[in-house]
């Protein structure tokens, strides 16, 4: 018998004995693989004589089931359930005999008969990934004992030192065939050329066997890498290590569409190894947000193998916690959701169907505003309120006598783990290494807690229920509306409201500790939390680009008494801007950034006005690569299907003419090219940047110009006919109130902007020009 | 609206279908037989917006608000909670609207087999309440991710006794609003200055 101390690096089937098999990272540095057995139980309810029948089919079944009765809760009924309790020793045994159930007694209610074994063996064991556990085995490898020695909750989790071996194509396969494969680890590279393919393969098998990696951080890896290796694999007869498991292959989930929240999402083909995790940073739902240490974050509390965590919703992390804690409580987990929405009048629907409160900003130019957020507002309003599928609906934001529900006892622990890491960040100086760790496993923590109020409503959510889901948002207006009400009992203008913040300002009150009265008020009016997201020197809340008179909420740029900028609803935020029109505005905003107070800002105007004439000086001498010109559009159809052909569904169909497969929920990189045509990116052959359409590049870039310089009091017409030659700008600056103007001369560039519009000037223009990289 | 349906709907099942679900066309139906007396709202597909519902009874009545106590609904967010909740429904006097009535069938979360035998059971519970009240379903073809499921709108169209096409409305297919009165007393333009 040994014993080691380690964490637990990955659970999952065994294919050589039933059970699972449990990889462990031992202190000394070793990877083993153990095993223990797992017995897997389900339940099925019904009529009596039903269930008789039940037993009858399985009782000589050839899976040997062992069988009994049993009665457990189901969240939704009052009484407890009598059910019959059907136990096999593997998961593939159980997920065979659930299908064949379901075929003979389709009318039967099934329960904890979908789980994974992940979720199961963190039921019984308190096991999550990266756990810190103490394990005691035979020489067989057999586990006798687990012992899990951390929690969930910890702030401060010990981690393992792991191996990440980082492994790329030169290029991206969607645009061009990859020459090589570039592995780097140890902040070592090497490179390997694809051709000729046995030396590619003796090469990285060396490596991997060298380096042994706990993780295959790839690029593309899901979608080109690993297919086309295990390709590669069986047509040279080659057994590549992979996989740590002998013996596995892969497991492969396909591409799907599907729709949520009313949107279309394209989730592409995932390639999950065995013994070892392979990520693939375009096909990990957050990596741009939360990175590597954000992904465990998100793997450890929700209890996913780290490969399903860094991959899934976070929808799907917050329906696992639910699950885990029901199996921890002995509630019964539903197949599916039966229960209907009690009835209610239209005009009930009208009181309670409302959603989140919104307060149409006052749209300019303010200064001095304090922005006030309720931290994790919802959730709180859950946890607070008690809010869950089986207790009563709560009065608005009082506390609940009951006791506490299944969804509160899930979030709990979650939100005091944010609250507590949003607290020490804001203690830690900027410098500090913890607050980028702490910021990625916070923005974990965020999602999950953000997805968890759109759950209780979600169509298959297995604990959801839409009146809680409108007890929530009641909740949250009523929440809002005291802090309204508070704000302007102590005086203050409430500029704008949105679901869970609000902006407010007050004539002197410029400094953080000024608004600290309101904020406990707040706290004392509605008994959540309320956390100062900061001070602005000033903000500026946007109109609606149809009608100026029109205010849009959530559309809004500022700059806080630290310099630091928060941007709402601009090109800058926007996935479908092109990269080059993105840069162009947050560059303007970031010198508008330096005006030290909002007197200054008119001073910063010239300077700003200058960006932005340096910027269509560059579009225009073909100094933008055409990677920056390069617009995303997320298509929400087949691109046959487009009754109008809208930009991304003729750049579809140009991808399906060379045999590309463009799922609905994808993304189109296109161009924008002269005579209203578009030029798919991912095409086999180079663009001709003559052909590019600047004119249309010229236009997004002084849209997305407008929204920057139109709170200052440059209308986007007096914009525009500046840039085409006028000599004076002249504008109402807001604050204070007063006529200014911009002198510059018109330069060189304005009257080559006149020619640019004219074809014949255009191509003497163009001619120079790199044909492969820039614009002409 | 009157010139929108027949003045006596049928007892049987009635399809509409139409992009949306024809969901305008059944706002406005809801409320039409809301103002003749009770009425059940099965909303299947979220398409029960009761605000034009509203404004389409305004037109017709002082009192809104008594109206929309008239109708009473219950939404589903899949099919086993429609099949749930037809179930749980006695069979009454009063019409039954039912939204997008495939839009929970259409969920790819849901294997077809296990779509088309509670569909199957849907139609058979519809086919009992329209024995003695009107039963008006609206539905809508299969988005092509999941155009397999286009045998259920088949299944469906089999069973029902009428079928009708919606068009979307258009403000010429509403009764005009009335006249807004001046708020300041009359005077006449026409009067020399």
């Amino acid at each position: 018998m040994q014993e080691i101390n380690g964490w637990l690096l990955d659970v999952f089937e065994n294919t050589q004995a039933a059970g699972a098999v449990v990889w462990v990272l031992s202190d000394k540095g070793e990877r083993l693989r153990l095993y223990q057995p797992l017995p897997i139980r389900f339940y099925v309810a019904g009529p009596a004589v039903h269930l008789r029948e039940v037993w009858r089919y399985l009782k000589d079944h050839p899976s040997a089931p062992r069988l009994s009765r049993d009665q457990k809760r189901d969240l939704f009924q009052t009484d407890p359930v009598d059910l019959l309790a059907v136990e096999v020793a593997s998961l593939s045994d159980q997920q065979r005999l659930f299908r064949q159930l379901l075929d003979q007694f389709p009318t039967l209610t099934y329960y904890d008969a979908d789980l994974s074994i992940a979720v199961r063996h963190a039921a019984k064991y308190q096991t999550f990934p990266l756990c810190r556990c103490r394990v005691k085995f035979y020489e067989s490898y057999l586990i006798q004992e687990l012992e899990v020695l951390d929690t969930r909750w910890d702030l401060d989790p010990q981690l393992p030192q792991l191996r990440i071996l980082h492994l790329e194509p030169d290029c991206d396969p969607a645009h061009a065939a990859p020459l090589a494969l570039c592995a780097q680890m140890n902040g070592q590279s090497s490179r390997f050329s694809l051709q000729p393919v046995r030396p590619l393969l003796i090469n990285l098998q060396a490596l991997l066997k060298r380096l042994d990696p706990d993780l295959i951080l790839t690029r593309w890896g899901d979608t080109w890498l690993l297919p086309y290796l295990f390709e590669l694999m069986e047509k040279h007869q080659f057994e590549l290590a992979l996989n740590r498991e002998p013996g596995r292959k892969y497991m492969q989930r396909p591409e799907r569409s599907y729709f949520s929240y009313g949107q279309i999402i394209y989730s592409g083909q995932q390639i999950h190894l065995f013994g070892r995790w392979h990520i693939d940073q375009k096909n990990a739902t957050f990596w741009g947000d939360l990175g590597l240490d954000g992904i465990f974050e998100m793997a450890r509390v929700t209890a996913q193998p780290v490969q399903v965590a860094a991959r899934t919703s976070p929808g799907t992390g917050i329906s696992t916690m639910q699950v885990l804690t029901a199996l921890e409580h002995n509630i019964l987990v539903p197949w599916h959701k039966q229960q209907g929405e009690r009835p209610k009048t239209a005009l009930e629907l009208i009181e309670s169907d409302l959603g989140g409160l919104v307060y149409q900003p006052i749209v300019g130019l303010h200064r001095d505003v304090g922005a006030i957020d309720f931290i994790s507002m919802y959730p709180a309003i859950m946890v607070r309120s008690n809010i869950s599928p089986e207790t009563a609906k709560p009065r608005l934001l009082e506390v609940s006598a009951e006791p506490q529900g299944l969804i509160p006892l899930t979030l709990e622990p979650l939100l005091e783990k944010r609250v507590a890491l949003k607290h020490r960040m804001s203690s830690l100086p900027r410098w500090d290494p913890r607050r980028k760790l702490d910021a990625e496993r916070s923005g974990a923590h965020k999602w999950l807690l953000v997805t968890c109020f759109g759950y209780l409503g979600y169509k298959n959510a297995r604990f959801g229920r839409i009146e809680s889901h409108e007890a929530v948002t009641a909740g949250g207006r009523e929440a809002l509306m005291r802090a309204k009400e508070a704000s302007e009992d102590f005086g203050f203008h409430v500029l704008h409201m949105y679901v869970d913040g609000l902006w407010v300002k007050q004539e002197g009150y410029t400094q953080p500790a000024d608004f600290a009265p309101l904020l406990d008020e707040v706290v004392t009016r509605t008994g959540l939390a309320i956390s100062l997201d900061g001070v602005y020197r000033w903000v500026a809340f946007l109109p609606s680009r149809v009608n100026e008179r029109v205010p849009v909420p959530n559309r809004y740029f500022g700059v806080f008494q630290d310099g630091s900028l928060k941007v709402r609803g601009l090109e800058a935020r926007r996935r479908d801007s092109a990269p080059w029109v993105a840069r162009m505005q947050m560059q303007l905003l970031e010198y508008l950034a330096q005006a030290e107070s909002v007197d200054e800002l008119p001073d910063y105007l010239p300077g700003a006005l200058a960006i932005l004439r340096q910027h269509l000086a560059n579009l225009r001498k073909g100094r933008v690569p055409l990677t920056d010109l390069l617009v995303a559009l997320r298509l929400t159809r087949e691109p046959q299907e487009y009754t109008v052909k809208t930009a991304g569904a003729r750049a579809g169909q140009q991808l399906q003419t060379i045999g590309k497969s463009i799922r609905p929920g994808q993304r189109v990189r296109l161009l924008y090219m002269h005579g209203g045509e578009v030029q798919a990116w991912d095409m086999p052959h180079t663009v001709d940047p003559r052909r590019v359409d600047r004119a249309r590049y010229y236009e997004l870039a002084v849209r997305a110009a407008s929204s920057v310089f139109w709170p200052m009091g440059i209308p986007e017409a007096d914009l525009r006919a500046w840039l085409q030659g006028g000599i004076q700008l002249a504008f109402d600056f807001a604050m204070p109130a007063g006529k200014r103007h911009i002198l510059l001369p018109p330069r060189e560039e304005e009257k080559a902007w006149e020619r640019l519009f004219t074809p014949r000037v255009n191509e003497a223009l163009l001619v120079k020009l790199n044909r492969n990289v820039l614009v002409g | 609206m009157k010139s929108l349906f027949p003045s006596q709907l049928p007892n049987q099942i009635i399809l509409v279908m139409g992009e949306h679900a024809a969901s305008n066309w059944m706002w406005e139906l809801s409320a039409w037989l809301a103002l003749q007396g009770n009425l059940r709202v099965l909303d299947a597909g979220n398409r029960f917006n009761a605000y034009p519902v509203a404004q389409a009874i305004r037109r017709q009545h002082q009192n809104p608000r008594v109206v929309l106590e008239r109708i009473r609904l219950s939404r589903a967010f899949t099919c086993y909670q429609v099949d749930v909740l037809l179930e749980e429904w006695q069979p009454l006097p009063y019409p039954t609207l039912v939204f997008d009535l495939l839009s929970t069938f259409y969920d790819e979360n849901v294997n077809l087999p296990e779509s088309q035998r509670l569909l199957r059971q849907v139609i058979w519970r519809l086919q009992q309440l329209s024995k003695i009240a009107p039963v008006v379903v609206s539905t809508r073809l299969p988005a092509t991710i999941c155009a397999e499921r286009m045998v259920l709108y088949d299944m469906l169209k089999a069973q029902v006794g009428e079928l009708r096409l919606e068009t979307e409305l258009t403000p010429e297919d509403r009764a005009p609003l009335p006249a807004q009165l001046p708020l300041l007393p009359a005077f006449d333009t026409s009067t020399p200055t």
